[in-house]
């Protein structure tokens, strides 16, 4: 990939300058990042490939920090002149002490946990306008009550460099892949939407593994005709069982951001002070890792120049560590974790999740349904939320059932589901043997929007507030 | 950047676009200069300045339409991006429906928007981050318990500029404020896994101008009342109850609303009300309006993204669907006219009514009072609603103790025609604002 990288033409002689400017005033640690982003976003919609968007960014973001605080300044024109100028600005966080000097720079090496021959970015046009309509025509096909389908091809490829005053030059070529259908089906006056979406760090193969397109198009369609029949949710609390691989946004919701060491470090976080702490059923073991080859939420460095590595935060029930960016990490005295990341060049980087799972267990999942008397079993989900504070967090599935007898009933539609995330996770009765990563569509929001990847295998949580409107 | 010089570059913009083989050309230029600082317990967290830009060009031929868009404003780059997205028109099909919008409704509004405001921009940075300090020492000072979680002074110059082929070529600029403090308080808890609970909210306040933000004291004792109150709050009891929505919670609704009758979705049949136009869609008390011409509010433009002239459209009036808001390609697509919505709503407010805040409490014997919604379970597509929430419960028509952990349901359609009292109060915090109202009965799903 490094052949098709984008010149930054700046020498390391200039960098080491700009970041001896964001050093003058007396902060103790600079970085510059830079970036070259191409995204391609086509969609097709009643039947026709009608919206195509080429959108391109270049720029390069100045951070100096000093403690807890950091000067932060970017700019669109990456002269030496405006590097400089963007450099003396983020400086000003610090306004005394002694000026201090950049380190010389040298490579660091990295293992590469997307090796691609070629991004979907240099994909011929052609070549995906064929795949968004054999999404399209598989969900049309798929049933007559669908009325309407969307596809959309987004591909990504972000060429990054970070230099950093401690002597780190990084350079990488980060691609991505994600392909959308949105389909509605109605009935009487009914309408209900389907949605399947996935991708990863991938280029085109991913078209043609076993999420095809036309896969893709039949499950949105699947979903949309299915919840034409859906009967309305029940209100109150409940046995819930988690299908594989999407719940992992529960994690993500309950346990994920408390974890992040900002709020740890700002004592804000419901999990502050709690390391060593049972927090959660002994069966639960949570990580997060940004090494999972191909992964959407995977990274081979973080936007500080962090290599990642697998971050144990739960283990057998008991609280092990949090989520730093360098801030938080130097704040802990503690090591770096590698999940200082940000949105582009516009943002300073801040803790953030990669890719959550929580690790496989040992019950068959079939014994997991049949000791289910009644319960919700969650398929696939619209999103969450999360209030770091008291740790309540909500998350709404699309696809949805009654469990009766340890049986798969009716559809249900129309709730949310609400619980307290220590609460939440001591109640994990059962963890299933059956392990998944989520196909990589999830993108997180906390301020700044990063791509970031779930997993679970089947879970079993003895009671969560059903939130449907059937008393 | 300067307006004449943005006006200059768009327009370039368009003309090499179809002397490169387009048949209609578009260009909007957008720059960004933004300031903000954060403080932490009597620290700089962080201080940010820059300035973005971005020019968009979006051009069609025989009704093929692309779209690029690069942060690069020089001519040899925006050469080569008109030349990529002429490639990118080629491969796409022939939208009968894509055009430019009809001539005649083109135009800036004449009328004095109020949108920039000098004071504001001549504001030094130490006054702003002293702003920010002080904001902090009065939440603090108000309660001894108050763990700060930062801050923050906001401020910028939004600039754009627009030009087609048929012609049109103008611009404009609006300056931006804002403050908002960010507190927690600890929670503890007696038992259960959840020993280190915390309670936790905000307040903020943002003007066009500098006049136009609320006071200090104001927005700290905002921020410490909506934390403070939440302290031991309890899971409630599932059951079905009216439900007073507090002006946060009313505006997240209304939102909602908002992209329910956005042409997009209509068109798509991805709203609820993609049939109801003329219809009944809510209680006679509610009136929905959106309106761009109104002086110096954080929403009001002289002419939508495409170039139309900007224009007061009222949405619902006494709980009728008059019109959705609609882009020029929108309204073609439904055999309607632009409402000058391309880019989506201005200032979309509903109006207020006629009770106090004290009145609509007081109706209640048994009920909440709803202060934070979460999720993504509002579906204006299928109208259903479902939202985790937090709030306090009325007894007696009076606020009584806090409640968490709880989620509301129903459906848009009830919920709107379930609107049996508005308040007397619009307050304007962004570019959506609804009163405080209440809905007559919704299912709560708790303990």
């Amino acid at each position: 990939m490094i052949e098709s990288f984008y010149d930054f033409n700046t020498s390391e002689e200039d960098i080491g300058k700009i970041l001896n400017t964001a050093l003058s005033k007396g902060c103790q640690y600079s970085d510059i990042f830079f970036e070259h982003t191409i995204v391609n976003i086509i969609t097709m919609e009643e039947g026709i490939v009608k919206e195509g968007v080429k959108a391109i960014s270049l720029g390069a973001g100045i951070r100096a920090v000093k403690g807890e605080g950091s000067g932060y300044a970017y700019t669109e024109d990456i002269s030496f002149e405006k590097m400089r100028h963007a450099a003396l600005t983020a400086a000003a966080i610090a306004d005394s002490g002694k000026a201090g000097t950049a380190s010389p720079l040298s490579a660091v090496p990295y293992k590469d946990h997307y090796e691609i021959s070629k991004t979907t970015t240099e994909a011929a046009l052609g070549e995906k306008t064929g795949w968004i309509e054999e999404a399209e025509k598989a969900a049309r096909e798929f049933d007559p009550r669908v009325v309407k389908v969307s596809v959309t091809i987004a591909d990504k490829s972000s060429n990054i460099q970070i230099a950093t005053s401690d002597g780190r030059i990084l350079r990488d070529t980060r691609p991505m892949t994600r392909l959308s259908v949105s389909v509605v089906a109605e009935k009487n006056g009914n309408r209900q939407t389907g949605v399947s979406s996935g991708g990863g760090r991938l280029g085109p193969e991913y078209f043609q593994g076993s999420r095809d397109p036309g896969s893709h198009g039949r499950e949105a369609a699947r979903q949309a005709v299915l919840l034409l029949e859906a009967v309305d949710a029940p209100a109150g609390p409940m046995e819930i069982i988690l299908a594989p691989a999407d719940s992992g946004i529960l994690l993500h919701e309950s346990v994920g951001h408390p974890l992040e060491a900002d709020f740890i470090r700002k004592g804000t976080s419901a999990y502050t002070g709690r390391l060593g702490d049972r927090v959660a059923s002994s069966l639960v073991t949570v990580i997060d890792d940004g090494t999972i080859d191909y992964d959407r939420g995977s990274i081979n460095f973080d936007d500080e120049g962090t290599l990642p590595a697998p971050t144990v935060l739960i283990e057998n029930g008991i609280l092990k560590g949090y989520m730093h960016d360098r801030i938080s990490a130097d704040f802990f005295d503690l090591p770096l974790t590698g999940n200082g990341r940000r949105e582009s060049y516009k943002y300073p980087p801040i803790p953030r999740m990669t890719v959550t799972y929580l690790a496989n267990g040992s019950s068959d999942p079939e014994e997991i349904f049949a000791s289910t008397k009644k319960g919700i079993y969650c398929k696939s989900f619209m999103g969450g939320q999360v209030d770091i504070a008291n740790g309540d967090f909500v998350f709404v599935p699309i696809e949805a059932y009654l469990v009766e007898e340890g049986r798969i009933s009716a559809p249900v539609k129309n709730f949310t589901l609400i619980g307290n995330g220590p609460d939440v996770l001591s109640k994990v009765t059962m963890v299933g043997n059956d392990f998944a990563f989520s196909d990589g569509r999830w993108t997180c929001g906390k301020g700044q929007l990063v791509p970031v990847g779930v997993g679970l295998p089947t879970l079993k949580i003895s009671e969560i507030t059903v939130g449907g409107s059937d008393l | 950047m300067n307006i004449d010089k943005m006006k200059e570059i768009a327009d370039k913009a368009v003309k090499i676009a179809i002397a490169e083989g387009a048949e209609t050309a578009e260009a909007s230029l957008i720059s960004n200069s933004q300031f903000s600082v954060t403080v932490r317990n009597e620290k700089t967290e962080s201080l940010t300045e820059s300035v973005s830009n971005r020019i968009g060009i979006t051009l069609s031929s025989d009704k093929r339409k692309s779209s690029a868009t690069s942060s690069d404003l020089s001519e040899s780059s925006i050469r080569q991006l008109i030349r990529e997205a002429i490639e990118l028109s080629r491969v796409m099909d022939r939208d009968e429906y894509f055009g430019l919008p009809d001539k005649n409704d083109l135009g800036m509004v004449k009328a004095e928007l109020d949108l920039f405001d000098i004071e504001s921009i001549s504001v030094p940075t130490e006054k702003k981050v002293a702003a920010a300090f002080e904001l902090e020492r009065i939440a603090k000072g108000i309660d001894e318990r108050i763990i700060s979680d930062g801050a923050s002074y906001s401020s910028g110059i939004y600039s754009s500029s627009y030009a087609n082929s048929l012609g049109f070529c103008e611009g404009y600029q609006q300056t931006f404020n804002s403050i908002d403090i960010s507190c927690a308080v600890e929670d503890l808890q007696q038992e259960g896994e959840n020993k280190g609970k915390k309670q936790s909210s905000y307040w903020f306040s943002s003007s066009v101008s500098l006049a136009g933000l609320a006071h200090p004291e104001e927005v700290a004792s905002r921020a410490v009342e909506r934390t403070l109150r939440k302290l031991g709050a309890v899971k409630p009891e599932t059951c079905e109850v009216p439900v007073v929505f507090d002006p946060v919670t009313a505006r997240s609704f209304l939102s909602s609303i908002a992209s329910a009758v956005n042409g997009g979705n209509i068109y798509k049949r991805t709203s609820y009300l993609a049939d109801m136009k003329d219809e009944r869609i809510s209680s006679p008390l509610v009136t929905i309006i959106d309106d761009p011409l109104m002086p110096g509010r954080l929403g009001s433009m002289p002419y939508d993204s495409e170039g139309v002239k900007a224009r007061k459209n009222t949405v619902v009036e006494k709980g009728v669907l008059l019109s959705w808001l609609l882009s020029s390609y929108q309204a073609r697509k439904l055999s309607l006219k632009t409402t000058g919505n391309a880019g989506g709503i201005s200032n979309f407010y509903m109006e207020k009514g006629d009770s106090s805040v004290e009145e609509i409490i007081s109706s209640i014997d048994n009920g909440l009072f709803l202060t934070s919604m979460s999720g993504p379970g509002a579906n204006i597509s299928s109208g259903d609603f479902s939202q985790g929430g937090q709030g306090i419960w009325i007894n007696n028509g009076e606020l009584t103790y806090p409640v968490n952990e709880f989620t509301i349901t129903g459906s848009f359609s009830r919920m709107l025609s379930g609107i049996v009292m508005v308040a007397d109060d619009l307050e304007w915090m962004t570019s959506i604002a609804s009163p405080v109202f209440k809905i007559d009965n919704i299912t709560i799903s708790g303990k």
